[in-house]
């Protein structure tokens, strides 16, 4: 718990790094929003009927939306996946470089020019990574929800509140099986960072060898940083209701944006402080490249 | 099986003397083998006197499940599936047929669920008496008919005649995609014989149940009714409400209690609300079964609704209640008013999907919450909308249940686009007069089959004949209705301002409609638009420039495809847009977090 702790301070000496994770994300996700919003608000604008968007978010409204723009639907849809496309692959590049910083442990300053030497180095190794854990997760999701489906008939005829609860535990066992498969991911990107000329076979077998023992700490570690991130989550999403239907108007919508952004970057935040976390213990038992030169030359070994 | 021969044979001439005039009486004497999953009985059935009859049609409903290739199957995708997996085929065979007690078998013929019956002298057939041995096989989880375990539905499992025409021609029903079971009134007189320790639940209470040894035999008489259905499962336990001079009836599993409190309550104000606003329902007892059939969702007999056990996400709303209040609402349209629902598919689920809409609002207000999560509700009414909209538009609503081939095309069309068009027409009733027209519609045709025409005729009757031209053009054009007001301009003459703006519609809808007009001062002025033209550019003069028009402000055109473009601003405003494409925006970061990681 301490350690994780201790990792805080390393995030915001790599706040740098952060807020450009960060950006990537927002400006991605803005362009792909702008071709919706110059649709969306050309029937808007002059309706009264939208006014209740303003407020809360009127499910009736998004539905007469989603009727008249029907046919619109699938290509916001298509371009947004191609979106997530563009954003896996630069994400993959970059994952080189965040992934060295994390691993070596020299957070500041950042050396921009081995950083993204390491991103170019290692782009494919990442890219085979995030292909074969596209896999895993394939497999796990629908052997989870076989899992689950097990144990369905229990509670099938709750209603309501205890029914959303019983969903709520289901899904939870889903997100604890796939987000331990996301801590191997984290656990194989960590090993290409240490070993990169290894062979992918040996980077994998590394991985496991490190995940397997500790992957109950390591998941427990990620629910600890993802803790104050959701409560945030929480908070924002209540504020922002009350930013829009209190103050209201322009200023209540600025509100809620900030408010939403803010979330946004706290979400690339916790993600960067659990893997500060993975990395330092990653390195007590694999130091690979990052090893001291002076134990490399058994200085210390008499 | 012995004893109840006997019992038939004691009520046929018991019941000679008391049998209602005009309705015929059926008796079936019946056992259910649940070693072969068969039922196997005889039905016996006196031809009226009138009119002349020269042939005897009649019903073999099960064989819309006898192969893979039936005309009600390709509807049902997913009873196809599972019959294909198991192997296992529903249907029903004539054994042997006999007329006044002569061997006819060789007169019988049926093709898919038509049965015909042609006697070899050429006398007519009125007064004669047919009987006709049958063998019903239940298919495992089908819909109407359907076994699981030890529980079993069934409808439609002996035949029953076809709908005789005033000219003594039959009129036997095509049960193509979607249909659902059309029968004539009767009495029933039923006998069935089954396994001692079944807990059976029918429409009425047996008569009698006579134990003998390892089955018992229940009598019951039933009717004037247009089917005749029976669950029944040695783990049913039993509940029951008395609502005045009603009884509703309750049989469940014991794992299914805890959803109990939920139907009872939607069941029960349902049942008060429709007694007190269209009529007394005439049977005076309703009983619910919970049985494992194939299809999610719920099916209606006279006296008797078959539910599906629930689970998953419906449980997360009112989703669950929705199917309860609307089947019993079929109580009302279908059990007492019935109506072609091969031919005419409105008059029962359209006209029932509009009550359930109304039922809703008046249980849990205008916001009814059908699903509320997080903040987010859609209430009965957004899910009609949400559903009406067909990739192809709605079309025309009144037409036969075949025209429309996937389930989901039916649905959409004649359960959601159905009701919003009654609500419509309901709506241009007003108040006073929708209690009298319902009132009214029920009470006339109690134990009839309703017609299109009918339906029309009353409302031309009772609301005169502009909302009678509205109904048909909700009923018949296929042309989507879409009312609109657009290019609103204000300009300054002398001290008062002037204003222009258009209105404009698609569709024939021929009626007045209302717009308002919102001042800069706050004042509102109310007018009607009638239109003569598909479009039409207004312009008036105003103590105050216009800052927003509305057409149709209250909704009475529930069926307008776009309720975006009923209203103009003189001002632009670009808050709603921008706070949408704000949330959007953030759903797409999230989306990106979680499949990118950052
Ligand atoms: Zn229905």
């Amino acid at each position: 718990m301490l350690d994780i702790i201790r990792q805080l301070p390393r995030v915001r000496e790599a706040r740098k790094l952060w807020l450009m994770l960060y950006l990537l994300k927002a400006l991605l996700a803005f362009l792909l929003v702008l071709p919706f919003l110059f649709t969306v608000n050309a029937d808007l604008a002059r309706s009264a009927f939208a006014k209740t968007l303003m407020t809360g978010w009127d499910i009736s409204v998004i539905l007469e939306l989603f009727g008249n723009a029907g046919e619109l639907l699938p290509a916001f849809i298509l371009m947004i996946l191609a979106g997530t496309l563009v954003y896996m692959t630069i994400i993959q590049f970059l994952n080189g470089g965040v992934y060295y910083v994390i691993v070596s442990g020299h957070t500041s300053p950042i050396n921009w020019r081995e950083f993204f030497a390491e991103c170019g180095a290692c782009f494919l190794l990442h890219v085979k990574i995030t292909l074969l854990m596209l896999l895993v997760y394939i497999l796990l999701f629908s052997s989870s929800m076989f899992v689950v489906s097990l144990f369905g008939a229990t509670g099938q005829n709750l209603m309501g509140t205890a029914a959303l609860i019983m969903l709520l535990g289901k899904l939870l066992i889903v997100f604890l099986i796939l987000l331990a498969a996301s801590v191997f991911s984290d656990s194989a990107r960590a090993t290409v960072a240490a070993y990169p000329d290894r062979p992918f076979r040996e980077i994998l077998k590394t991985a496991s060898t490190y995940f397997k023992p500790g992957f109950a700490a390591l998941t427990g570690a990620y629910i600890i940083t993802y803790l104050p991130f959701f409560i945030l989550w929480a908070l924002v999403e209540w504020l922002a209701l009350k930013a829009t239907g209190e103050i209201g108007g322009l200023v209540g919508i600025f509100l809620e944006f900030i408010l939403f952004q803010l979330a946004a970057a706290v979400r690339t935040g916790q993600k960067l402080w659990f893997l500060f976390y993975l990395g330092q213990d990653f390195r007590k038992t694999n130091q690979g490249r990052f090893l001291p030169k002076q134990i490399e030359l058994n200085l210390d070994a008499r | 099986m012995m004893s109840c021969k006997l019992a038939f044979i004691l009520s046929v001439l018991f019941l000679t003397g008391i049998t209602a005039v005009a309705v015929d009486t059926l008796h079936v004497t019946a056992e259910l083998d649940t070693l072969r999953k068969q039922v196997v009985g005889v039905m016996t059935y006196r031809l009226p006197d009138t009119p002349e009859i020269a042939t005897f049609e009649f019903q073999l409903v099960p064989n819309m499940y006898a192969e893979r290739n039936t005309p009600y199957l390709k509807s049902k995708p997913q009873l196809l599936n599972i019959f294909e997996s198991t192997n296992e085929w529903g249907g029903m065979t004539i054994d042997s047929a006999l007329l006044d007690g002569d061997n006819s078998t060789e007169r019988v013929t049926v093709e898919y669920t038509k049965g015909g019956f042609q006697p070899q002298d050429k006398n007519r057939l009125n007064g004669r008496t047919v009987r006709l041995y049958f063998t019903t096989r239940i298919p495992r989880l089908g819909d109407r008919l359907s076994y699981f375990g030890e529980d079993y539905l069934l409808d439609g499992w002996f035949p029953f005649p076809a709908l005789l025409r005033d000219d003594g021609s039959w009129y036997n029903p095509d049960y193509n995609a979607n249909a659902e079971l059309v029968g004539p009134f009767m009495h029933y007189d039923i006998h069935i014989a089954v396994p001692s320790g079944m807990i059976v639940a029918a429409p009425v209470p047996p008569e009698s149940g006579d134990k003998q040894g390892e089955t018992t035999c229940y009598r019951y008489h039933f009717g004037p009714a247009h089917d005749f259905g029976l669950a029944m499962s040695p783990y049913y336990l039993i509940d029951s409400t008395r609502l005045g001079n009603a009884t509703l009836l309750y049989y469940y599993h014991a794992e299914e209690q805890p959803i109990l409190p939920e139907i009872k309550t939607a069941a029960e104000s349902t049942y008060v609300y429709m007694n007190k606003t269209v009529g007394e329902n005439a049977y005076g007892r309703l009983g619910f079964v919970l049985t494992p059939t194939a299809i999610g969702g719920g099916i209606e007999f006279p006296g008797l609704i078959s539910l599906y056990s629930p689970r998953g996400g419906a449980m997360l709303s009112r989703m669950y209640e929705l199917v309860v209040v609307h089947e019993t609402i079929h109580q009302w349209f279908y059990a007492m008013v019935a109506s072609d629902q091969v031919r005419e598919p409105w008059l029962d689920e359209s006209v029932t999907n509009f009550w359930t809409d109304r039922v809703f609002s008046h249980l849990w207000g205008e916001e009814d919450g059908l699903l509320d999560l997080a903040g987010l509700s859609l209430s009965s009414r957004d899910y009609l909308r949400l559903t009406a909209q067909t990739p192809g538009g709605a079309g025309r609503l009144n037409r036969p249940a075949e025209s429309l081939v996937s389930s989901a095309d039916f649905f959409s069309v004649i359960y959601s686009h159905g009701a919003l068009a009654l609500e419509t027409f309901d709506n241009l009733l007003g108040d006073s007069l929708s209690g009298i027209f319902w009132r009214e519609y029920v009470a006339r045709n109690t134990f009839r089959h309703v017609t299109a025409d009918d339906f029309v005729t009353l409302a031309e009757e009772i609301s005169g004949s502009d909302i009678h031209k509205a109904l048909l053009c909700l009923l018949n054009d296929a042309e989507a209705l879409d009312y609109r007001v657009t290019e609103l301009t204000n300009t300054r003459v002398d001290s008062v301002a002037e204003i222009g703006f258009t209105l404009s519609r698609t569709g024939k809808l021929d009626i007045a409609i209302p717009y308002w007009i919102i001042l800069y001062n706050n004042d509102t002025l109310r007018y009607e638009w009638k239109p003569e033209y598909r479009a039409e550019r207004i312009t008036i003069t105003a103590p105050s420039p216009a800052r927003e028009i509305i057409i149709d402000p209250e909704h009475l055109v529930a069926v307008d495809i776009d309720l975006i473009n009923n209203s103009v601003l003189a001002a632009a405003d670009n808050r709603p847009g921008l706070r949408l494409s704000s949330g959007v925006m953030f759903l797409v970061e999230s989306l990106l977090s979680v499949v990118g990681g950052w």
